[in-house]
């Protein structure tokens, strides 16, 4: 199969960036990813969106750009793991003589400037309606909630604990001090961790990811066409996806395992490597909760370890799996599955500047949605596949 | 006990309400196959069976794992996902429970609020059922 590269990276503004439509953030984001990659946008023949909270870029996004004589243009909806899933099916299409330079993009604007960051992904509401309304009455406003049954499940099963999570808030907002881009960049401690308001017990403020505004785009290309455009190519050695379908009945492994049980295998073997080639990891990081069990499932740890790895020091600055070193959706900024996939990227090519990861030879991407039900992942590296 | 929104009817679940009315837990069943699900499920991936019927279940259920919201300027919410007896999971709203555990005993108690609709919560299970 044809080698496949990402050519180009475009971000807005991120956080608090009002006043602009989803389209509109989308339109910016893949005009930038165009001129990164050194490409006209009448270069691009391939255009995938993907929506957010607030709506989706749709693919009018086209005409917006003006692009003319499209070979693919859909719109792909696999929650957080949409980035993932765009960049995989850029690149089978290219692979396949499809298309030859697609751009992938997501852009949200929940954040308004008259309400709460939890506002705009939580409920509320004086009547209800239905057996989803009596659930949203009796407590379960946003999916904070989900995610902290699905951790609590893991501390019943394993011993995990709350400053283990807190060992990964730490982690990640050490590396956000490096990132310019990053939300938050003051340094907190594990004091601070435990000292956070419960969001939902056993989930604390620290827990829990930002809210952004803005948009990311990529352009996906083939390896060689991408060798000859402005930046090193960012190679793509393989992709996976992974639906457990968990029922929520006696017996399931609700909260306990992710989809990254599937893709991972799957995206490592497609790669030719194991969890042990990996050197950095981009994990969706929604909830510190999510990055404990989706290390385990990738085979980083053993099953029910991932708090004790977690807290050995390895996930921060100096430790043996750098990961999140832009300092993810908790500390940098929340655009679902781009913000691990822009963080590889920025890697990838060594543009890490302060917070580049010394050794950057494959690098792991992971997207996540639903409550643990959805996963991608993605193994990208500044070196052709084969040749780490 | 405490006071929650006001529930109203949605015209896809009546049955659960009625049930939730004389104090009772109506949830869903497959007839061919016997299987039992959360009051919410829409078919039967078991066996394939597009309707599934609302029958009575016990109420008895055991815990599973909890979680308490804290919404700003709130009362905390405990919450928590429990498996009824029949085998079906069900996302519910805990009363009185003060020492949680997973396989707590659980048994669904009603509450009729003056407007809307009568609804489970889940408090602890202390009769002893023997084995
Ligand atoms: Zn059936």
């Amino acid at each position: 199969m044809a080698e496949t590269a990402i050519a180009g990276l475009g971000m807005t503004e991120l956080g608090k960036v009002y006043g602009r439509s989803p389209r509109r953030l989308a339109a910016q984001a893949v005009r930038a990813a165009a001129a990164d990659a050194g490409l006209a946008l009448t270069d691009l023949d391939g255009l995938i969106v993907a929506p957010g909270m607030s709506g989706s870029p749709g693919i009018e996004l086209a005409r917006t750009l003006g692009l003319r004589d499209l070979r693919l243009l859909t719109s792909m909806n696999t929650f957080g793991a949409s980035a993932g899933a765009m960049v995989a099916h850029a690149a089978s299409m290219i692979a396949a003589g499809s298309a030859s330079a697609v751009a992938c993009v997501f852009a949200d604007a929940p954040l308004r400037p008259e309400r709460s960051a939890g506002a705009a992904y939580g409920r509320d509401a004086r009547e209800w309606h239905g057996l989803d309304g009596l659930r949203a009455a009796l407590g379960f406003r946003s999916v904070n909630v989900y995610y902290a049954l699905a951790a609590r499940r893991h501390m019943l099963r394993y011993g995990t604990t709350s400053e283990q999570l807190g060992a990964i808030a730490v982690s990640t907002r050490a590396w956000a001090a490096g990132n310019p881009r990053a939300q938050l960049r003051d340094p907190i401690s594990l004091r601070d961790h435990q000292e956070s308001r419960w969001v939902v017990e056993p989930l604390r403020l620290l827990d829990c990811c930002l809210v952004s505004n803005g948009g990311v785009a990529v352009i996906v290309t083939g390896a060689e066409r991408a060798r000859d455009l402005a930046r090193p190519p960012v190679h793509i050695w393989g992709w996976g996806q992974g639906h457990p379908g968990h029922r929520l009945e006696r017996g399931s492994a609700f909260g306990l395992t992710t989809g990254a049980a599937i893709s991972g295998p799957a995206a490592m073997k497609m790669a030719g490597v194991t969890p042990g080639d990996i050197t950095v990891c981009q994990l969706y990081d929604c909830y510190t909760y999510t990055v404990l069990v989706s290390l385990e499932d990738y085979g980083f740890c053993a099953k029910g370890e991932g708090g004790p790895f977690a807290a050995s020091g390895a996930l921060g600055p100096g430790g043996a799996l750098p990961t999140n070193t832009g300092g993810g959706q908790l500390s940098a900024y929340y655009l679902w599955g781009m913000t691990p996939l822009s963080e590889a990227v920025i890697q990838a090519r060594g543009d890490g500047g302060d917070r580049q990861a010394p050794r950057n030879d494959l690098i792991l991407v992971s997207g996540n949605g639903g409550i643990l039900d959805h996963h991608s992942t993605l193994i990208v590296g500044p070196h052709p596949k084969g040749r780490p | 006990m405490e006071t929650f929104g006001v529930v109203r009817r949605d015209g896809r679940s009546d049955p659960f309400f009625d049930g939730a009315a004389r104090d009772r837990l109506v949830i869903r069943h497959c007839p061919p196959c016997d299987h039992w699900y959360a009051p919410d499920a829409g078919g039967c991936p078991e066996c394939g069976a597009e309707e599934l019927e609302w029958a009575e279940a016990s109420g008895r259920a055991v815990l599973v794992s909890w979680a308490v919201a804290h919404p700003r300027g709130g009362e905390p919410a405990p919450l928590a996902l429990v498996e009824l007896a029949e085998g079906p999971w069900m996302y519910g709203r805990l009363h009185g429970v003060t020492s949680p555990r997973e396989g707590l005993p659980l048994r669904a108690r009603f509450v009729h609020p003056d407007e809307g609709e009568s609804h489970p919560l889940f408090e602890e299970d202390r009769e002893d059922r023997g084995l």
